[in-house]
């Protein structure tokens, strides 16, 4: 009969995903890596019985959640976290969000012309819209619009891929 | 959910460029999350027992001093597994008894007694308080000593029970409590299990609020018959005839106790004309809601046709996954029935709205304030005999609770129940306003996003009843020579930039579609081979990359024609400016 894995496999199993979660909630990356130690210390100060690797990551996605809570105080409502709950676990899905990361990075590959320059710029390179547009010669707001395309080129190829 | 799309597909960008959290992250977590060794905080001052009995300190009292040694051991000592704070203990044999304060017991402990109250095995963290549950104040009194010991307040929060005279706090790991196992994690459950139990309760009364209510204000539509309705349309239509004839009569009669002076009579008439044209007003508005509920019905038929035709046409596509006529068919159906549902939940607000005297009878949260008013009675006259209604008090004080989130949580709800919709005509009437203020209202009341660029700078005087949002702004566009440009429900409005510039920026994008276009035909003519060579794998790769080229064509033809319009109307801007002068 397979053991149960000891802390040390839950932690490096389930940190990736508790971080994601975060992130999605809205921490910035400084903060999620802060929250994420704070949930697995809740996490390893209780006793719990082993369920499976999809129960671990929901029981410790609702310890980040109320982590979050916390941090966010008075600033976030329980309604906007289920909805966000709901639609972290369709995206992310049982791989904890690699495989739409995987597929993230196939379908950047299709993205062509400008789109893709604007894509890399803005977040890879993390400018403006404004150093965007003076970069591809465009004004901001139609940068903006051609990263709005782009994304939801994005999101539809990654679902389509998912699926 | 399209914004968590976006949140998390800009989550994930950013992990694609960045990578995901620091590669240390793990260790630091298996470092820090070690529950920290209890710190054993020296009871301050000397735990001397304290003589709380009055029948020990009537023993001493009678006693020699030499006596009191014997009775009350003076080098009492906790043991390491149990810290404390400022606090009062007999230790008595091998077991602790509790008189005061706070202790925190870990793994070992020996038994610990309060009166009849017993806690035994511990395995892991209990925190215990003689006395009551702590309050706030209480708390924050004891916080430099519980973080001392590494615990931190929000460890507490909602943990602590009751037993006998102690208030018991399981941190993590278990207990024995008078004789009862206790798990951290179990106790936990039993709590969430308690609270989806009253959030079950406070659901189906909800439910059956708002079913009653449904079925109180809806009573009409369950007997929705269209041959009746008409009957009644007719009825009531020769009803109204009626009645404003007799509202001509009564004005009439007005008039003539007016020239008589007769003061007495035109209050009598003033009386009975309010209150004709009351049911007047009634009739109008019953004969708008049969109407509307025509309408209602007309949609809801069309709907679901339209429903059947795009089931049918799924169907049909997955035999043909390749036929494009049928896709066509089906996106051509699915916005017409997208429509039609627009236009139904607007009926169906529009409804509402003039039915609010039906909602207030009907009204879920109201219905649960009044269960909460009841409650809140049985509860005063609970109190009245605290001792002997201890749990029903509680039970009483868990409903409210449960029953007052229920209704705050539908309040909310009320609160966003306007939904604008960009397919929903509205009404404008501005004079001599700043573009930015008119569409800032556009944008409030359709839920189109509108971004006008900073230079453009026009006042506009715009009256319009029921116009469709987008071709409102199309139309302030056309009048002031600005540029619109639609991307769903984004707007942005911008001047028209030089002719030169935008044909500049059409040139880029020919070239841009022209290198997508060839990608795609090399994409097409590899797809060919690889389906040759039987490379199945490879082939169904290049079809998924040969669709998003597809798209990014047609992306790319659209933000072309775009620039077509806009160049259009550059175009005119200059012959104007040209015939101008």
């Amino acid at each position: 009969m397979a053991t149960d894995p000891d802390r040390e496999t839950l932690v490096r199993r389930h940190h990736l995903g508790v971080w994601r979660y975060l992130r999605f909630l809205g921490a910035d990356r400084a903060l999620a890596d802060d929250l994420t130690q704070e949930t697995f210390l809740v996490f390893l100060r209780k006793p719990f019985n082993f369920m499976g690797h999809e129960a671990t990551a929901g029981y410790l996605r609702g310890i980040a959640r109320y982590v979050w809570l916390e941090e966010r105080r008075n600033r976030v409502t329980t309604a906007e976290l289920d909805a966000a709950d709901a639609a972290f676990a369709q995206h992310a899905g049982p791989s904890d969000g690699n495989d739409y990361l995987d597929a993230l990075r196939e379908c950047e590959k299709t993205l062509a012309g400008k789109a893709r320059e604007a894509v890399h710029l803005q977040y890879r390179d993390r400018l403006s819209l404004e150093q965007i547009g003076d970069t591809l010669e465009m004004k901001p707001n139609g940068v903006k619009t051609m990263l709005q395309r782009a994304r939801q080129h994005l999101r539809e190829c990654v679902e389509r891929r998912l699926k | 959910m399209s914004e968590h799309s976006e949140r998390y597909l800009e989550a994930a960008l950013d992990e694609l460029y960045h990578g995901g959290p620091e590669p240390d992250l793990p260790e630091r977590i298996l470092r820090d999350g070690r529950p920290p060794a209890l710190t054993l905080v020296p009871p301050e001052p000397a735990p001397r027992p304290r003589r709380r009995w009055p029948w020990l300190q009537a023993a001493c009292a009678v006693l020699a001093l030499g006596a009191i040694g014997l009775l009350l051991p003076r080098d009492d000592k906790l043991p390491d597994s149990i810290a404390s704070s400022d606090s009062g203990f007999v230790v008595s044999g091998d077991e602790i008894e509790l008189t005061d304060g706070w202790y925190l017991l870990d793994t070992g402990s020996p038994v610990v007694t309060a009166g009849e109250t017993r806690i035994e095995q511990v395995v892991g963290r209990v925190l215990v308080k003689v006395g009551e549950i702590p309050d706030e104040p209480e708390l924050s009194a004891r916080e430099a000593w519980l973080k001392q010991n590494g615990v931190e307040r929000e460890m507490l929060n909602g943990n602590w029970i009751k037993a006998g005279g102690l208030a018991v706090c399981l941190l993590f790991g278990s207990a024995v409590v008078d004789g009862q196992p206790l798990q951290a994690q179990e106790k936990e459950r039993k709590r969430v299990e308690e609270l989806e139990r009253e959030l079950e309760k406070a659901r189906k009364d909800l439910e059956r609020a708002e079913r009653e209510g449904r079925e109180r204000e809806g009573g009409e539509e369950h007997r929705w018959n269209p041959e009746e309705a008409e009957k009644d349309l007719r009825r009531l239509k020769e009803e109204l005839e009626e009645v404003k004839g007799a509202i001509g009569e009564r004005e009439k009669e007005l008039q003539a106790a007016d020239k008589e002076g007769n003061e007495e009579r035109m209050a009598e008439v003033r009386r009975e004309l309010d209150e004709l044209r009351e049911h007047s007003g009634n009739i109008e508005r019953h004969i708008t809601d049969i109407k509307q509920m025509f309408e209602i019905q007309k949609l809801e038929k069309r709907v679901g046709e339209e429903e059947s035709a795009i089931e049918e046409l799924r169907g049909k596509l997955e035999k043909q996954p390749d036929n494009e006529e049928l896709r066509k068919k089906l996106k051509a159906h699915e916005e017409e029935a997208e429509g039609l549902r627009k236009k139904l939940e607007g009926l169906h607000r529009e409804f509402e709205k003039r039915h609010p005297e039906g909602r207030e009878d009907g009204d879920p949260a109201r219905e649960l304030e009044r269960m909460i008013e009841r409650l809140r009675g049985e509860l005063d006259e609970l109190r009245k005999h605290p001792d002997r209604n201890a749990e029903a008090i509680k039970d009483h004080e868990r409903s409210i609770k449960a029953l007052e989130e229920a209704v705050a949580n539908l309040r909310m709800g009320e609160k966003d129940e306007f939904r604008p919709d960009p397919n929903q005509p509205i009404t404008v009437d501005f004079v001599q306003k700043d573009l930015q203020t008119v569409v800032h209202y556009i944008a409030l009341r359709s839920g189109l996003q509108i971004i006008v660029e900073g230079d453009v700078s026009v006042r506009v005087t715009v009256q319009l009843t029921n116009a469709n949002p987008r071709d409102l702004i199309r139309k302030l566009c056309e009048e002031h020579h600005l540029v619109c440009v639609f991307d769903g429900n984004v707007v942005m409005i911008k001047k028209p930039r030089k002719q030169a510039e935008v044909e500049a920026n059409l040139e880029t994008a020919r070239a841009d579609l022209e290198s997508l276009a060839e990608k795609l035909k090399q994409q097409e003519q590899q797809l060919d081979k690889a389906e040759a060579d039987g490379r199945e794998s490879a082939a169904a790769e290049l079809r998924r990359d040969i669709d998003e080229l597809r798209k990014n064509v047609e992306t790319q033809r659209e933000h072309i024609k775009l620039l077509e319009a806009e160049l259009a109307v550059a175009k005119r801007a200059a012959e104007e400016a040209k015939s101008k002068r």
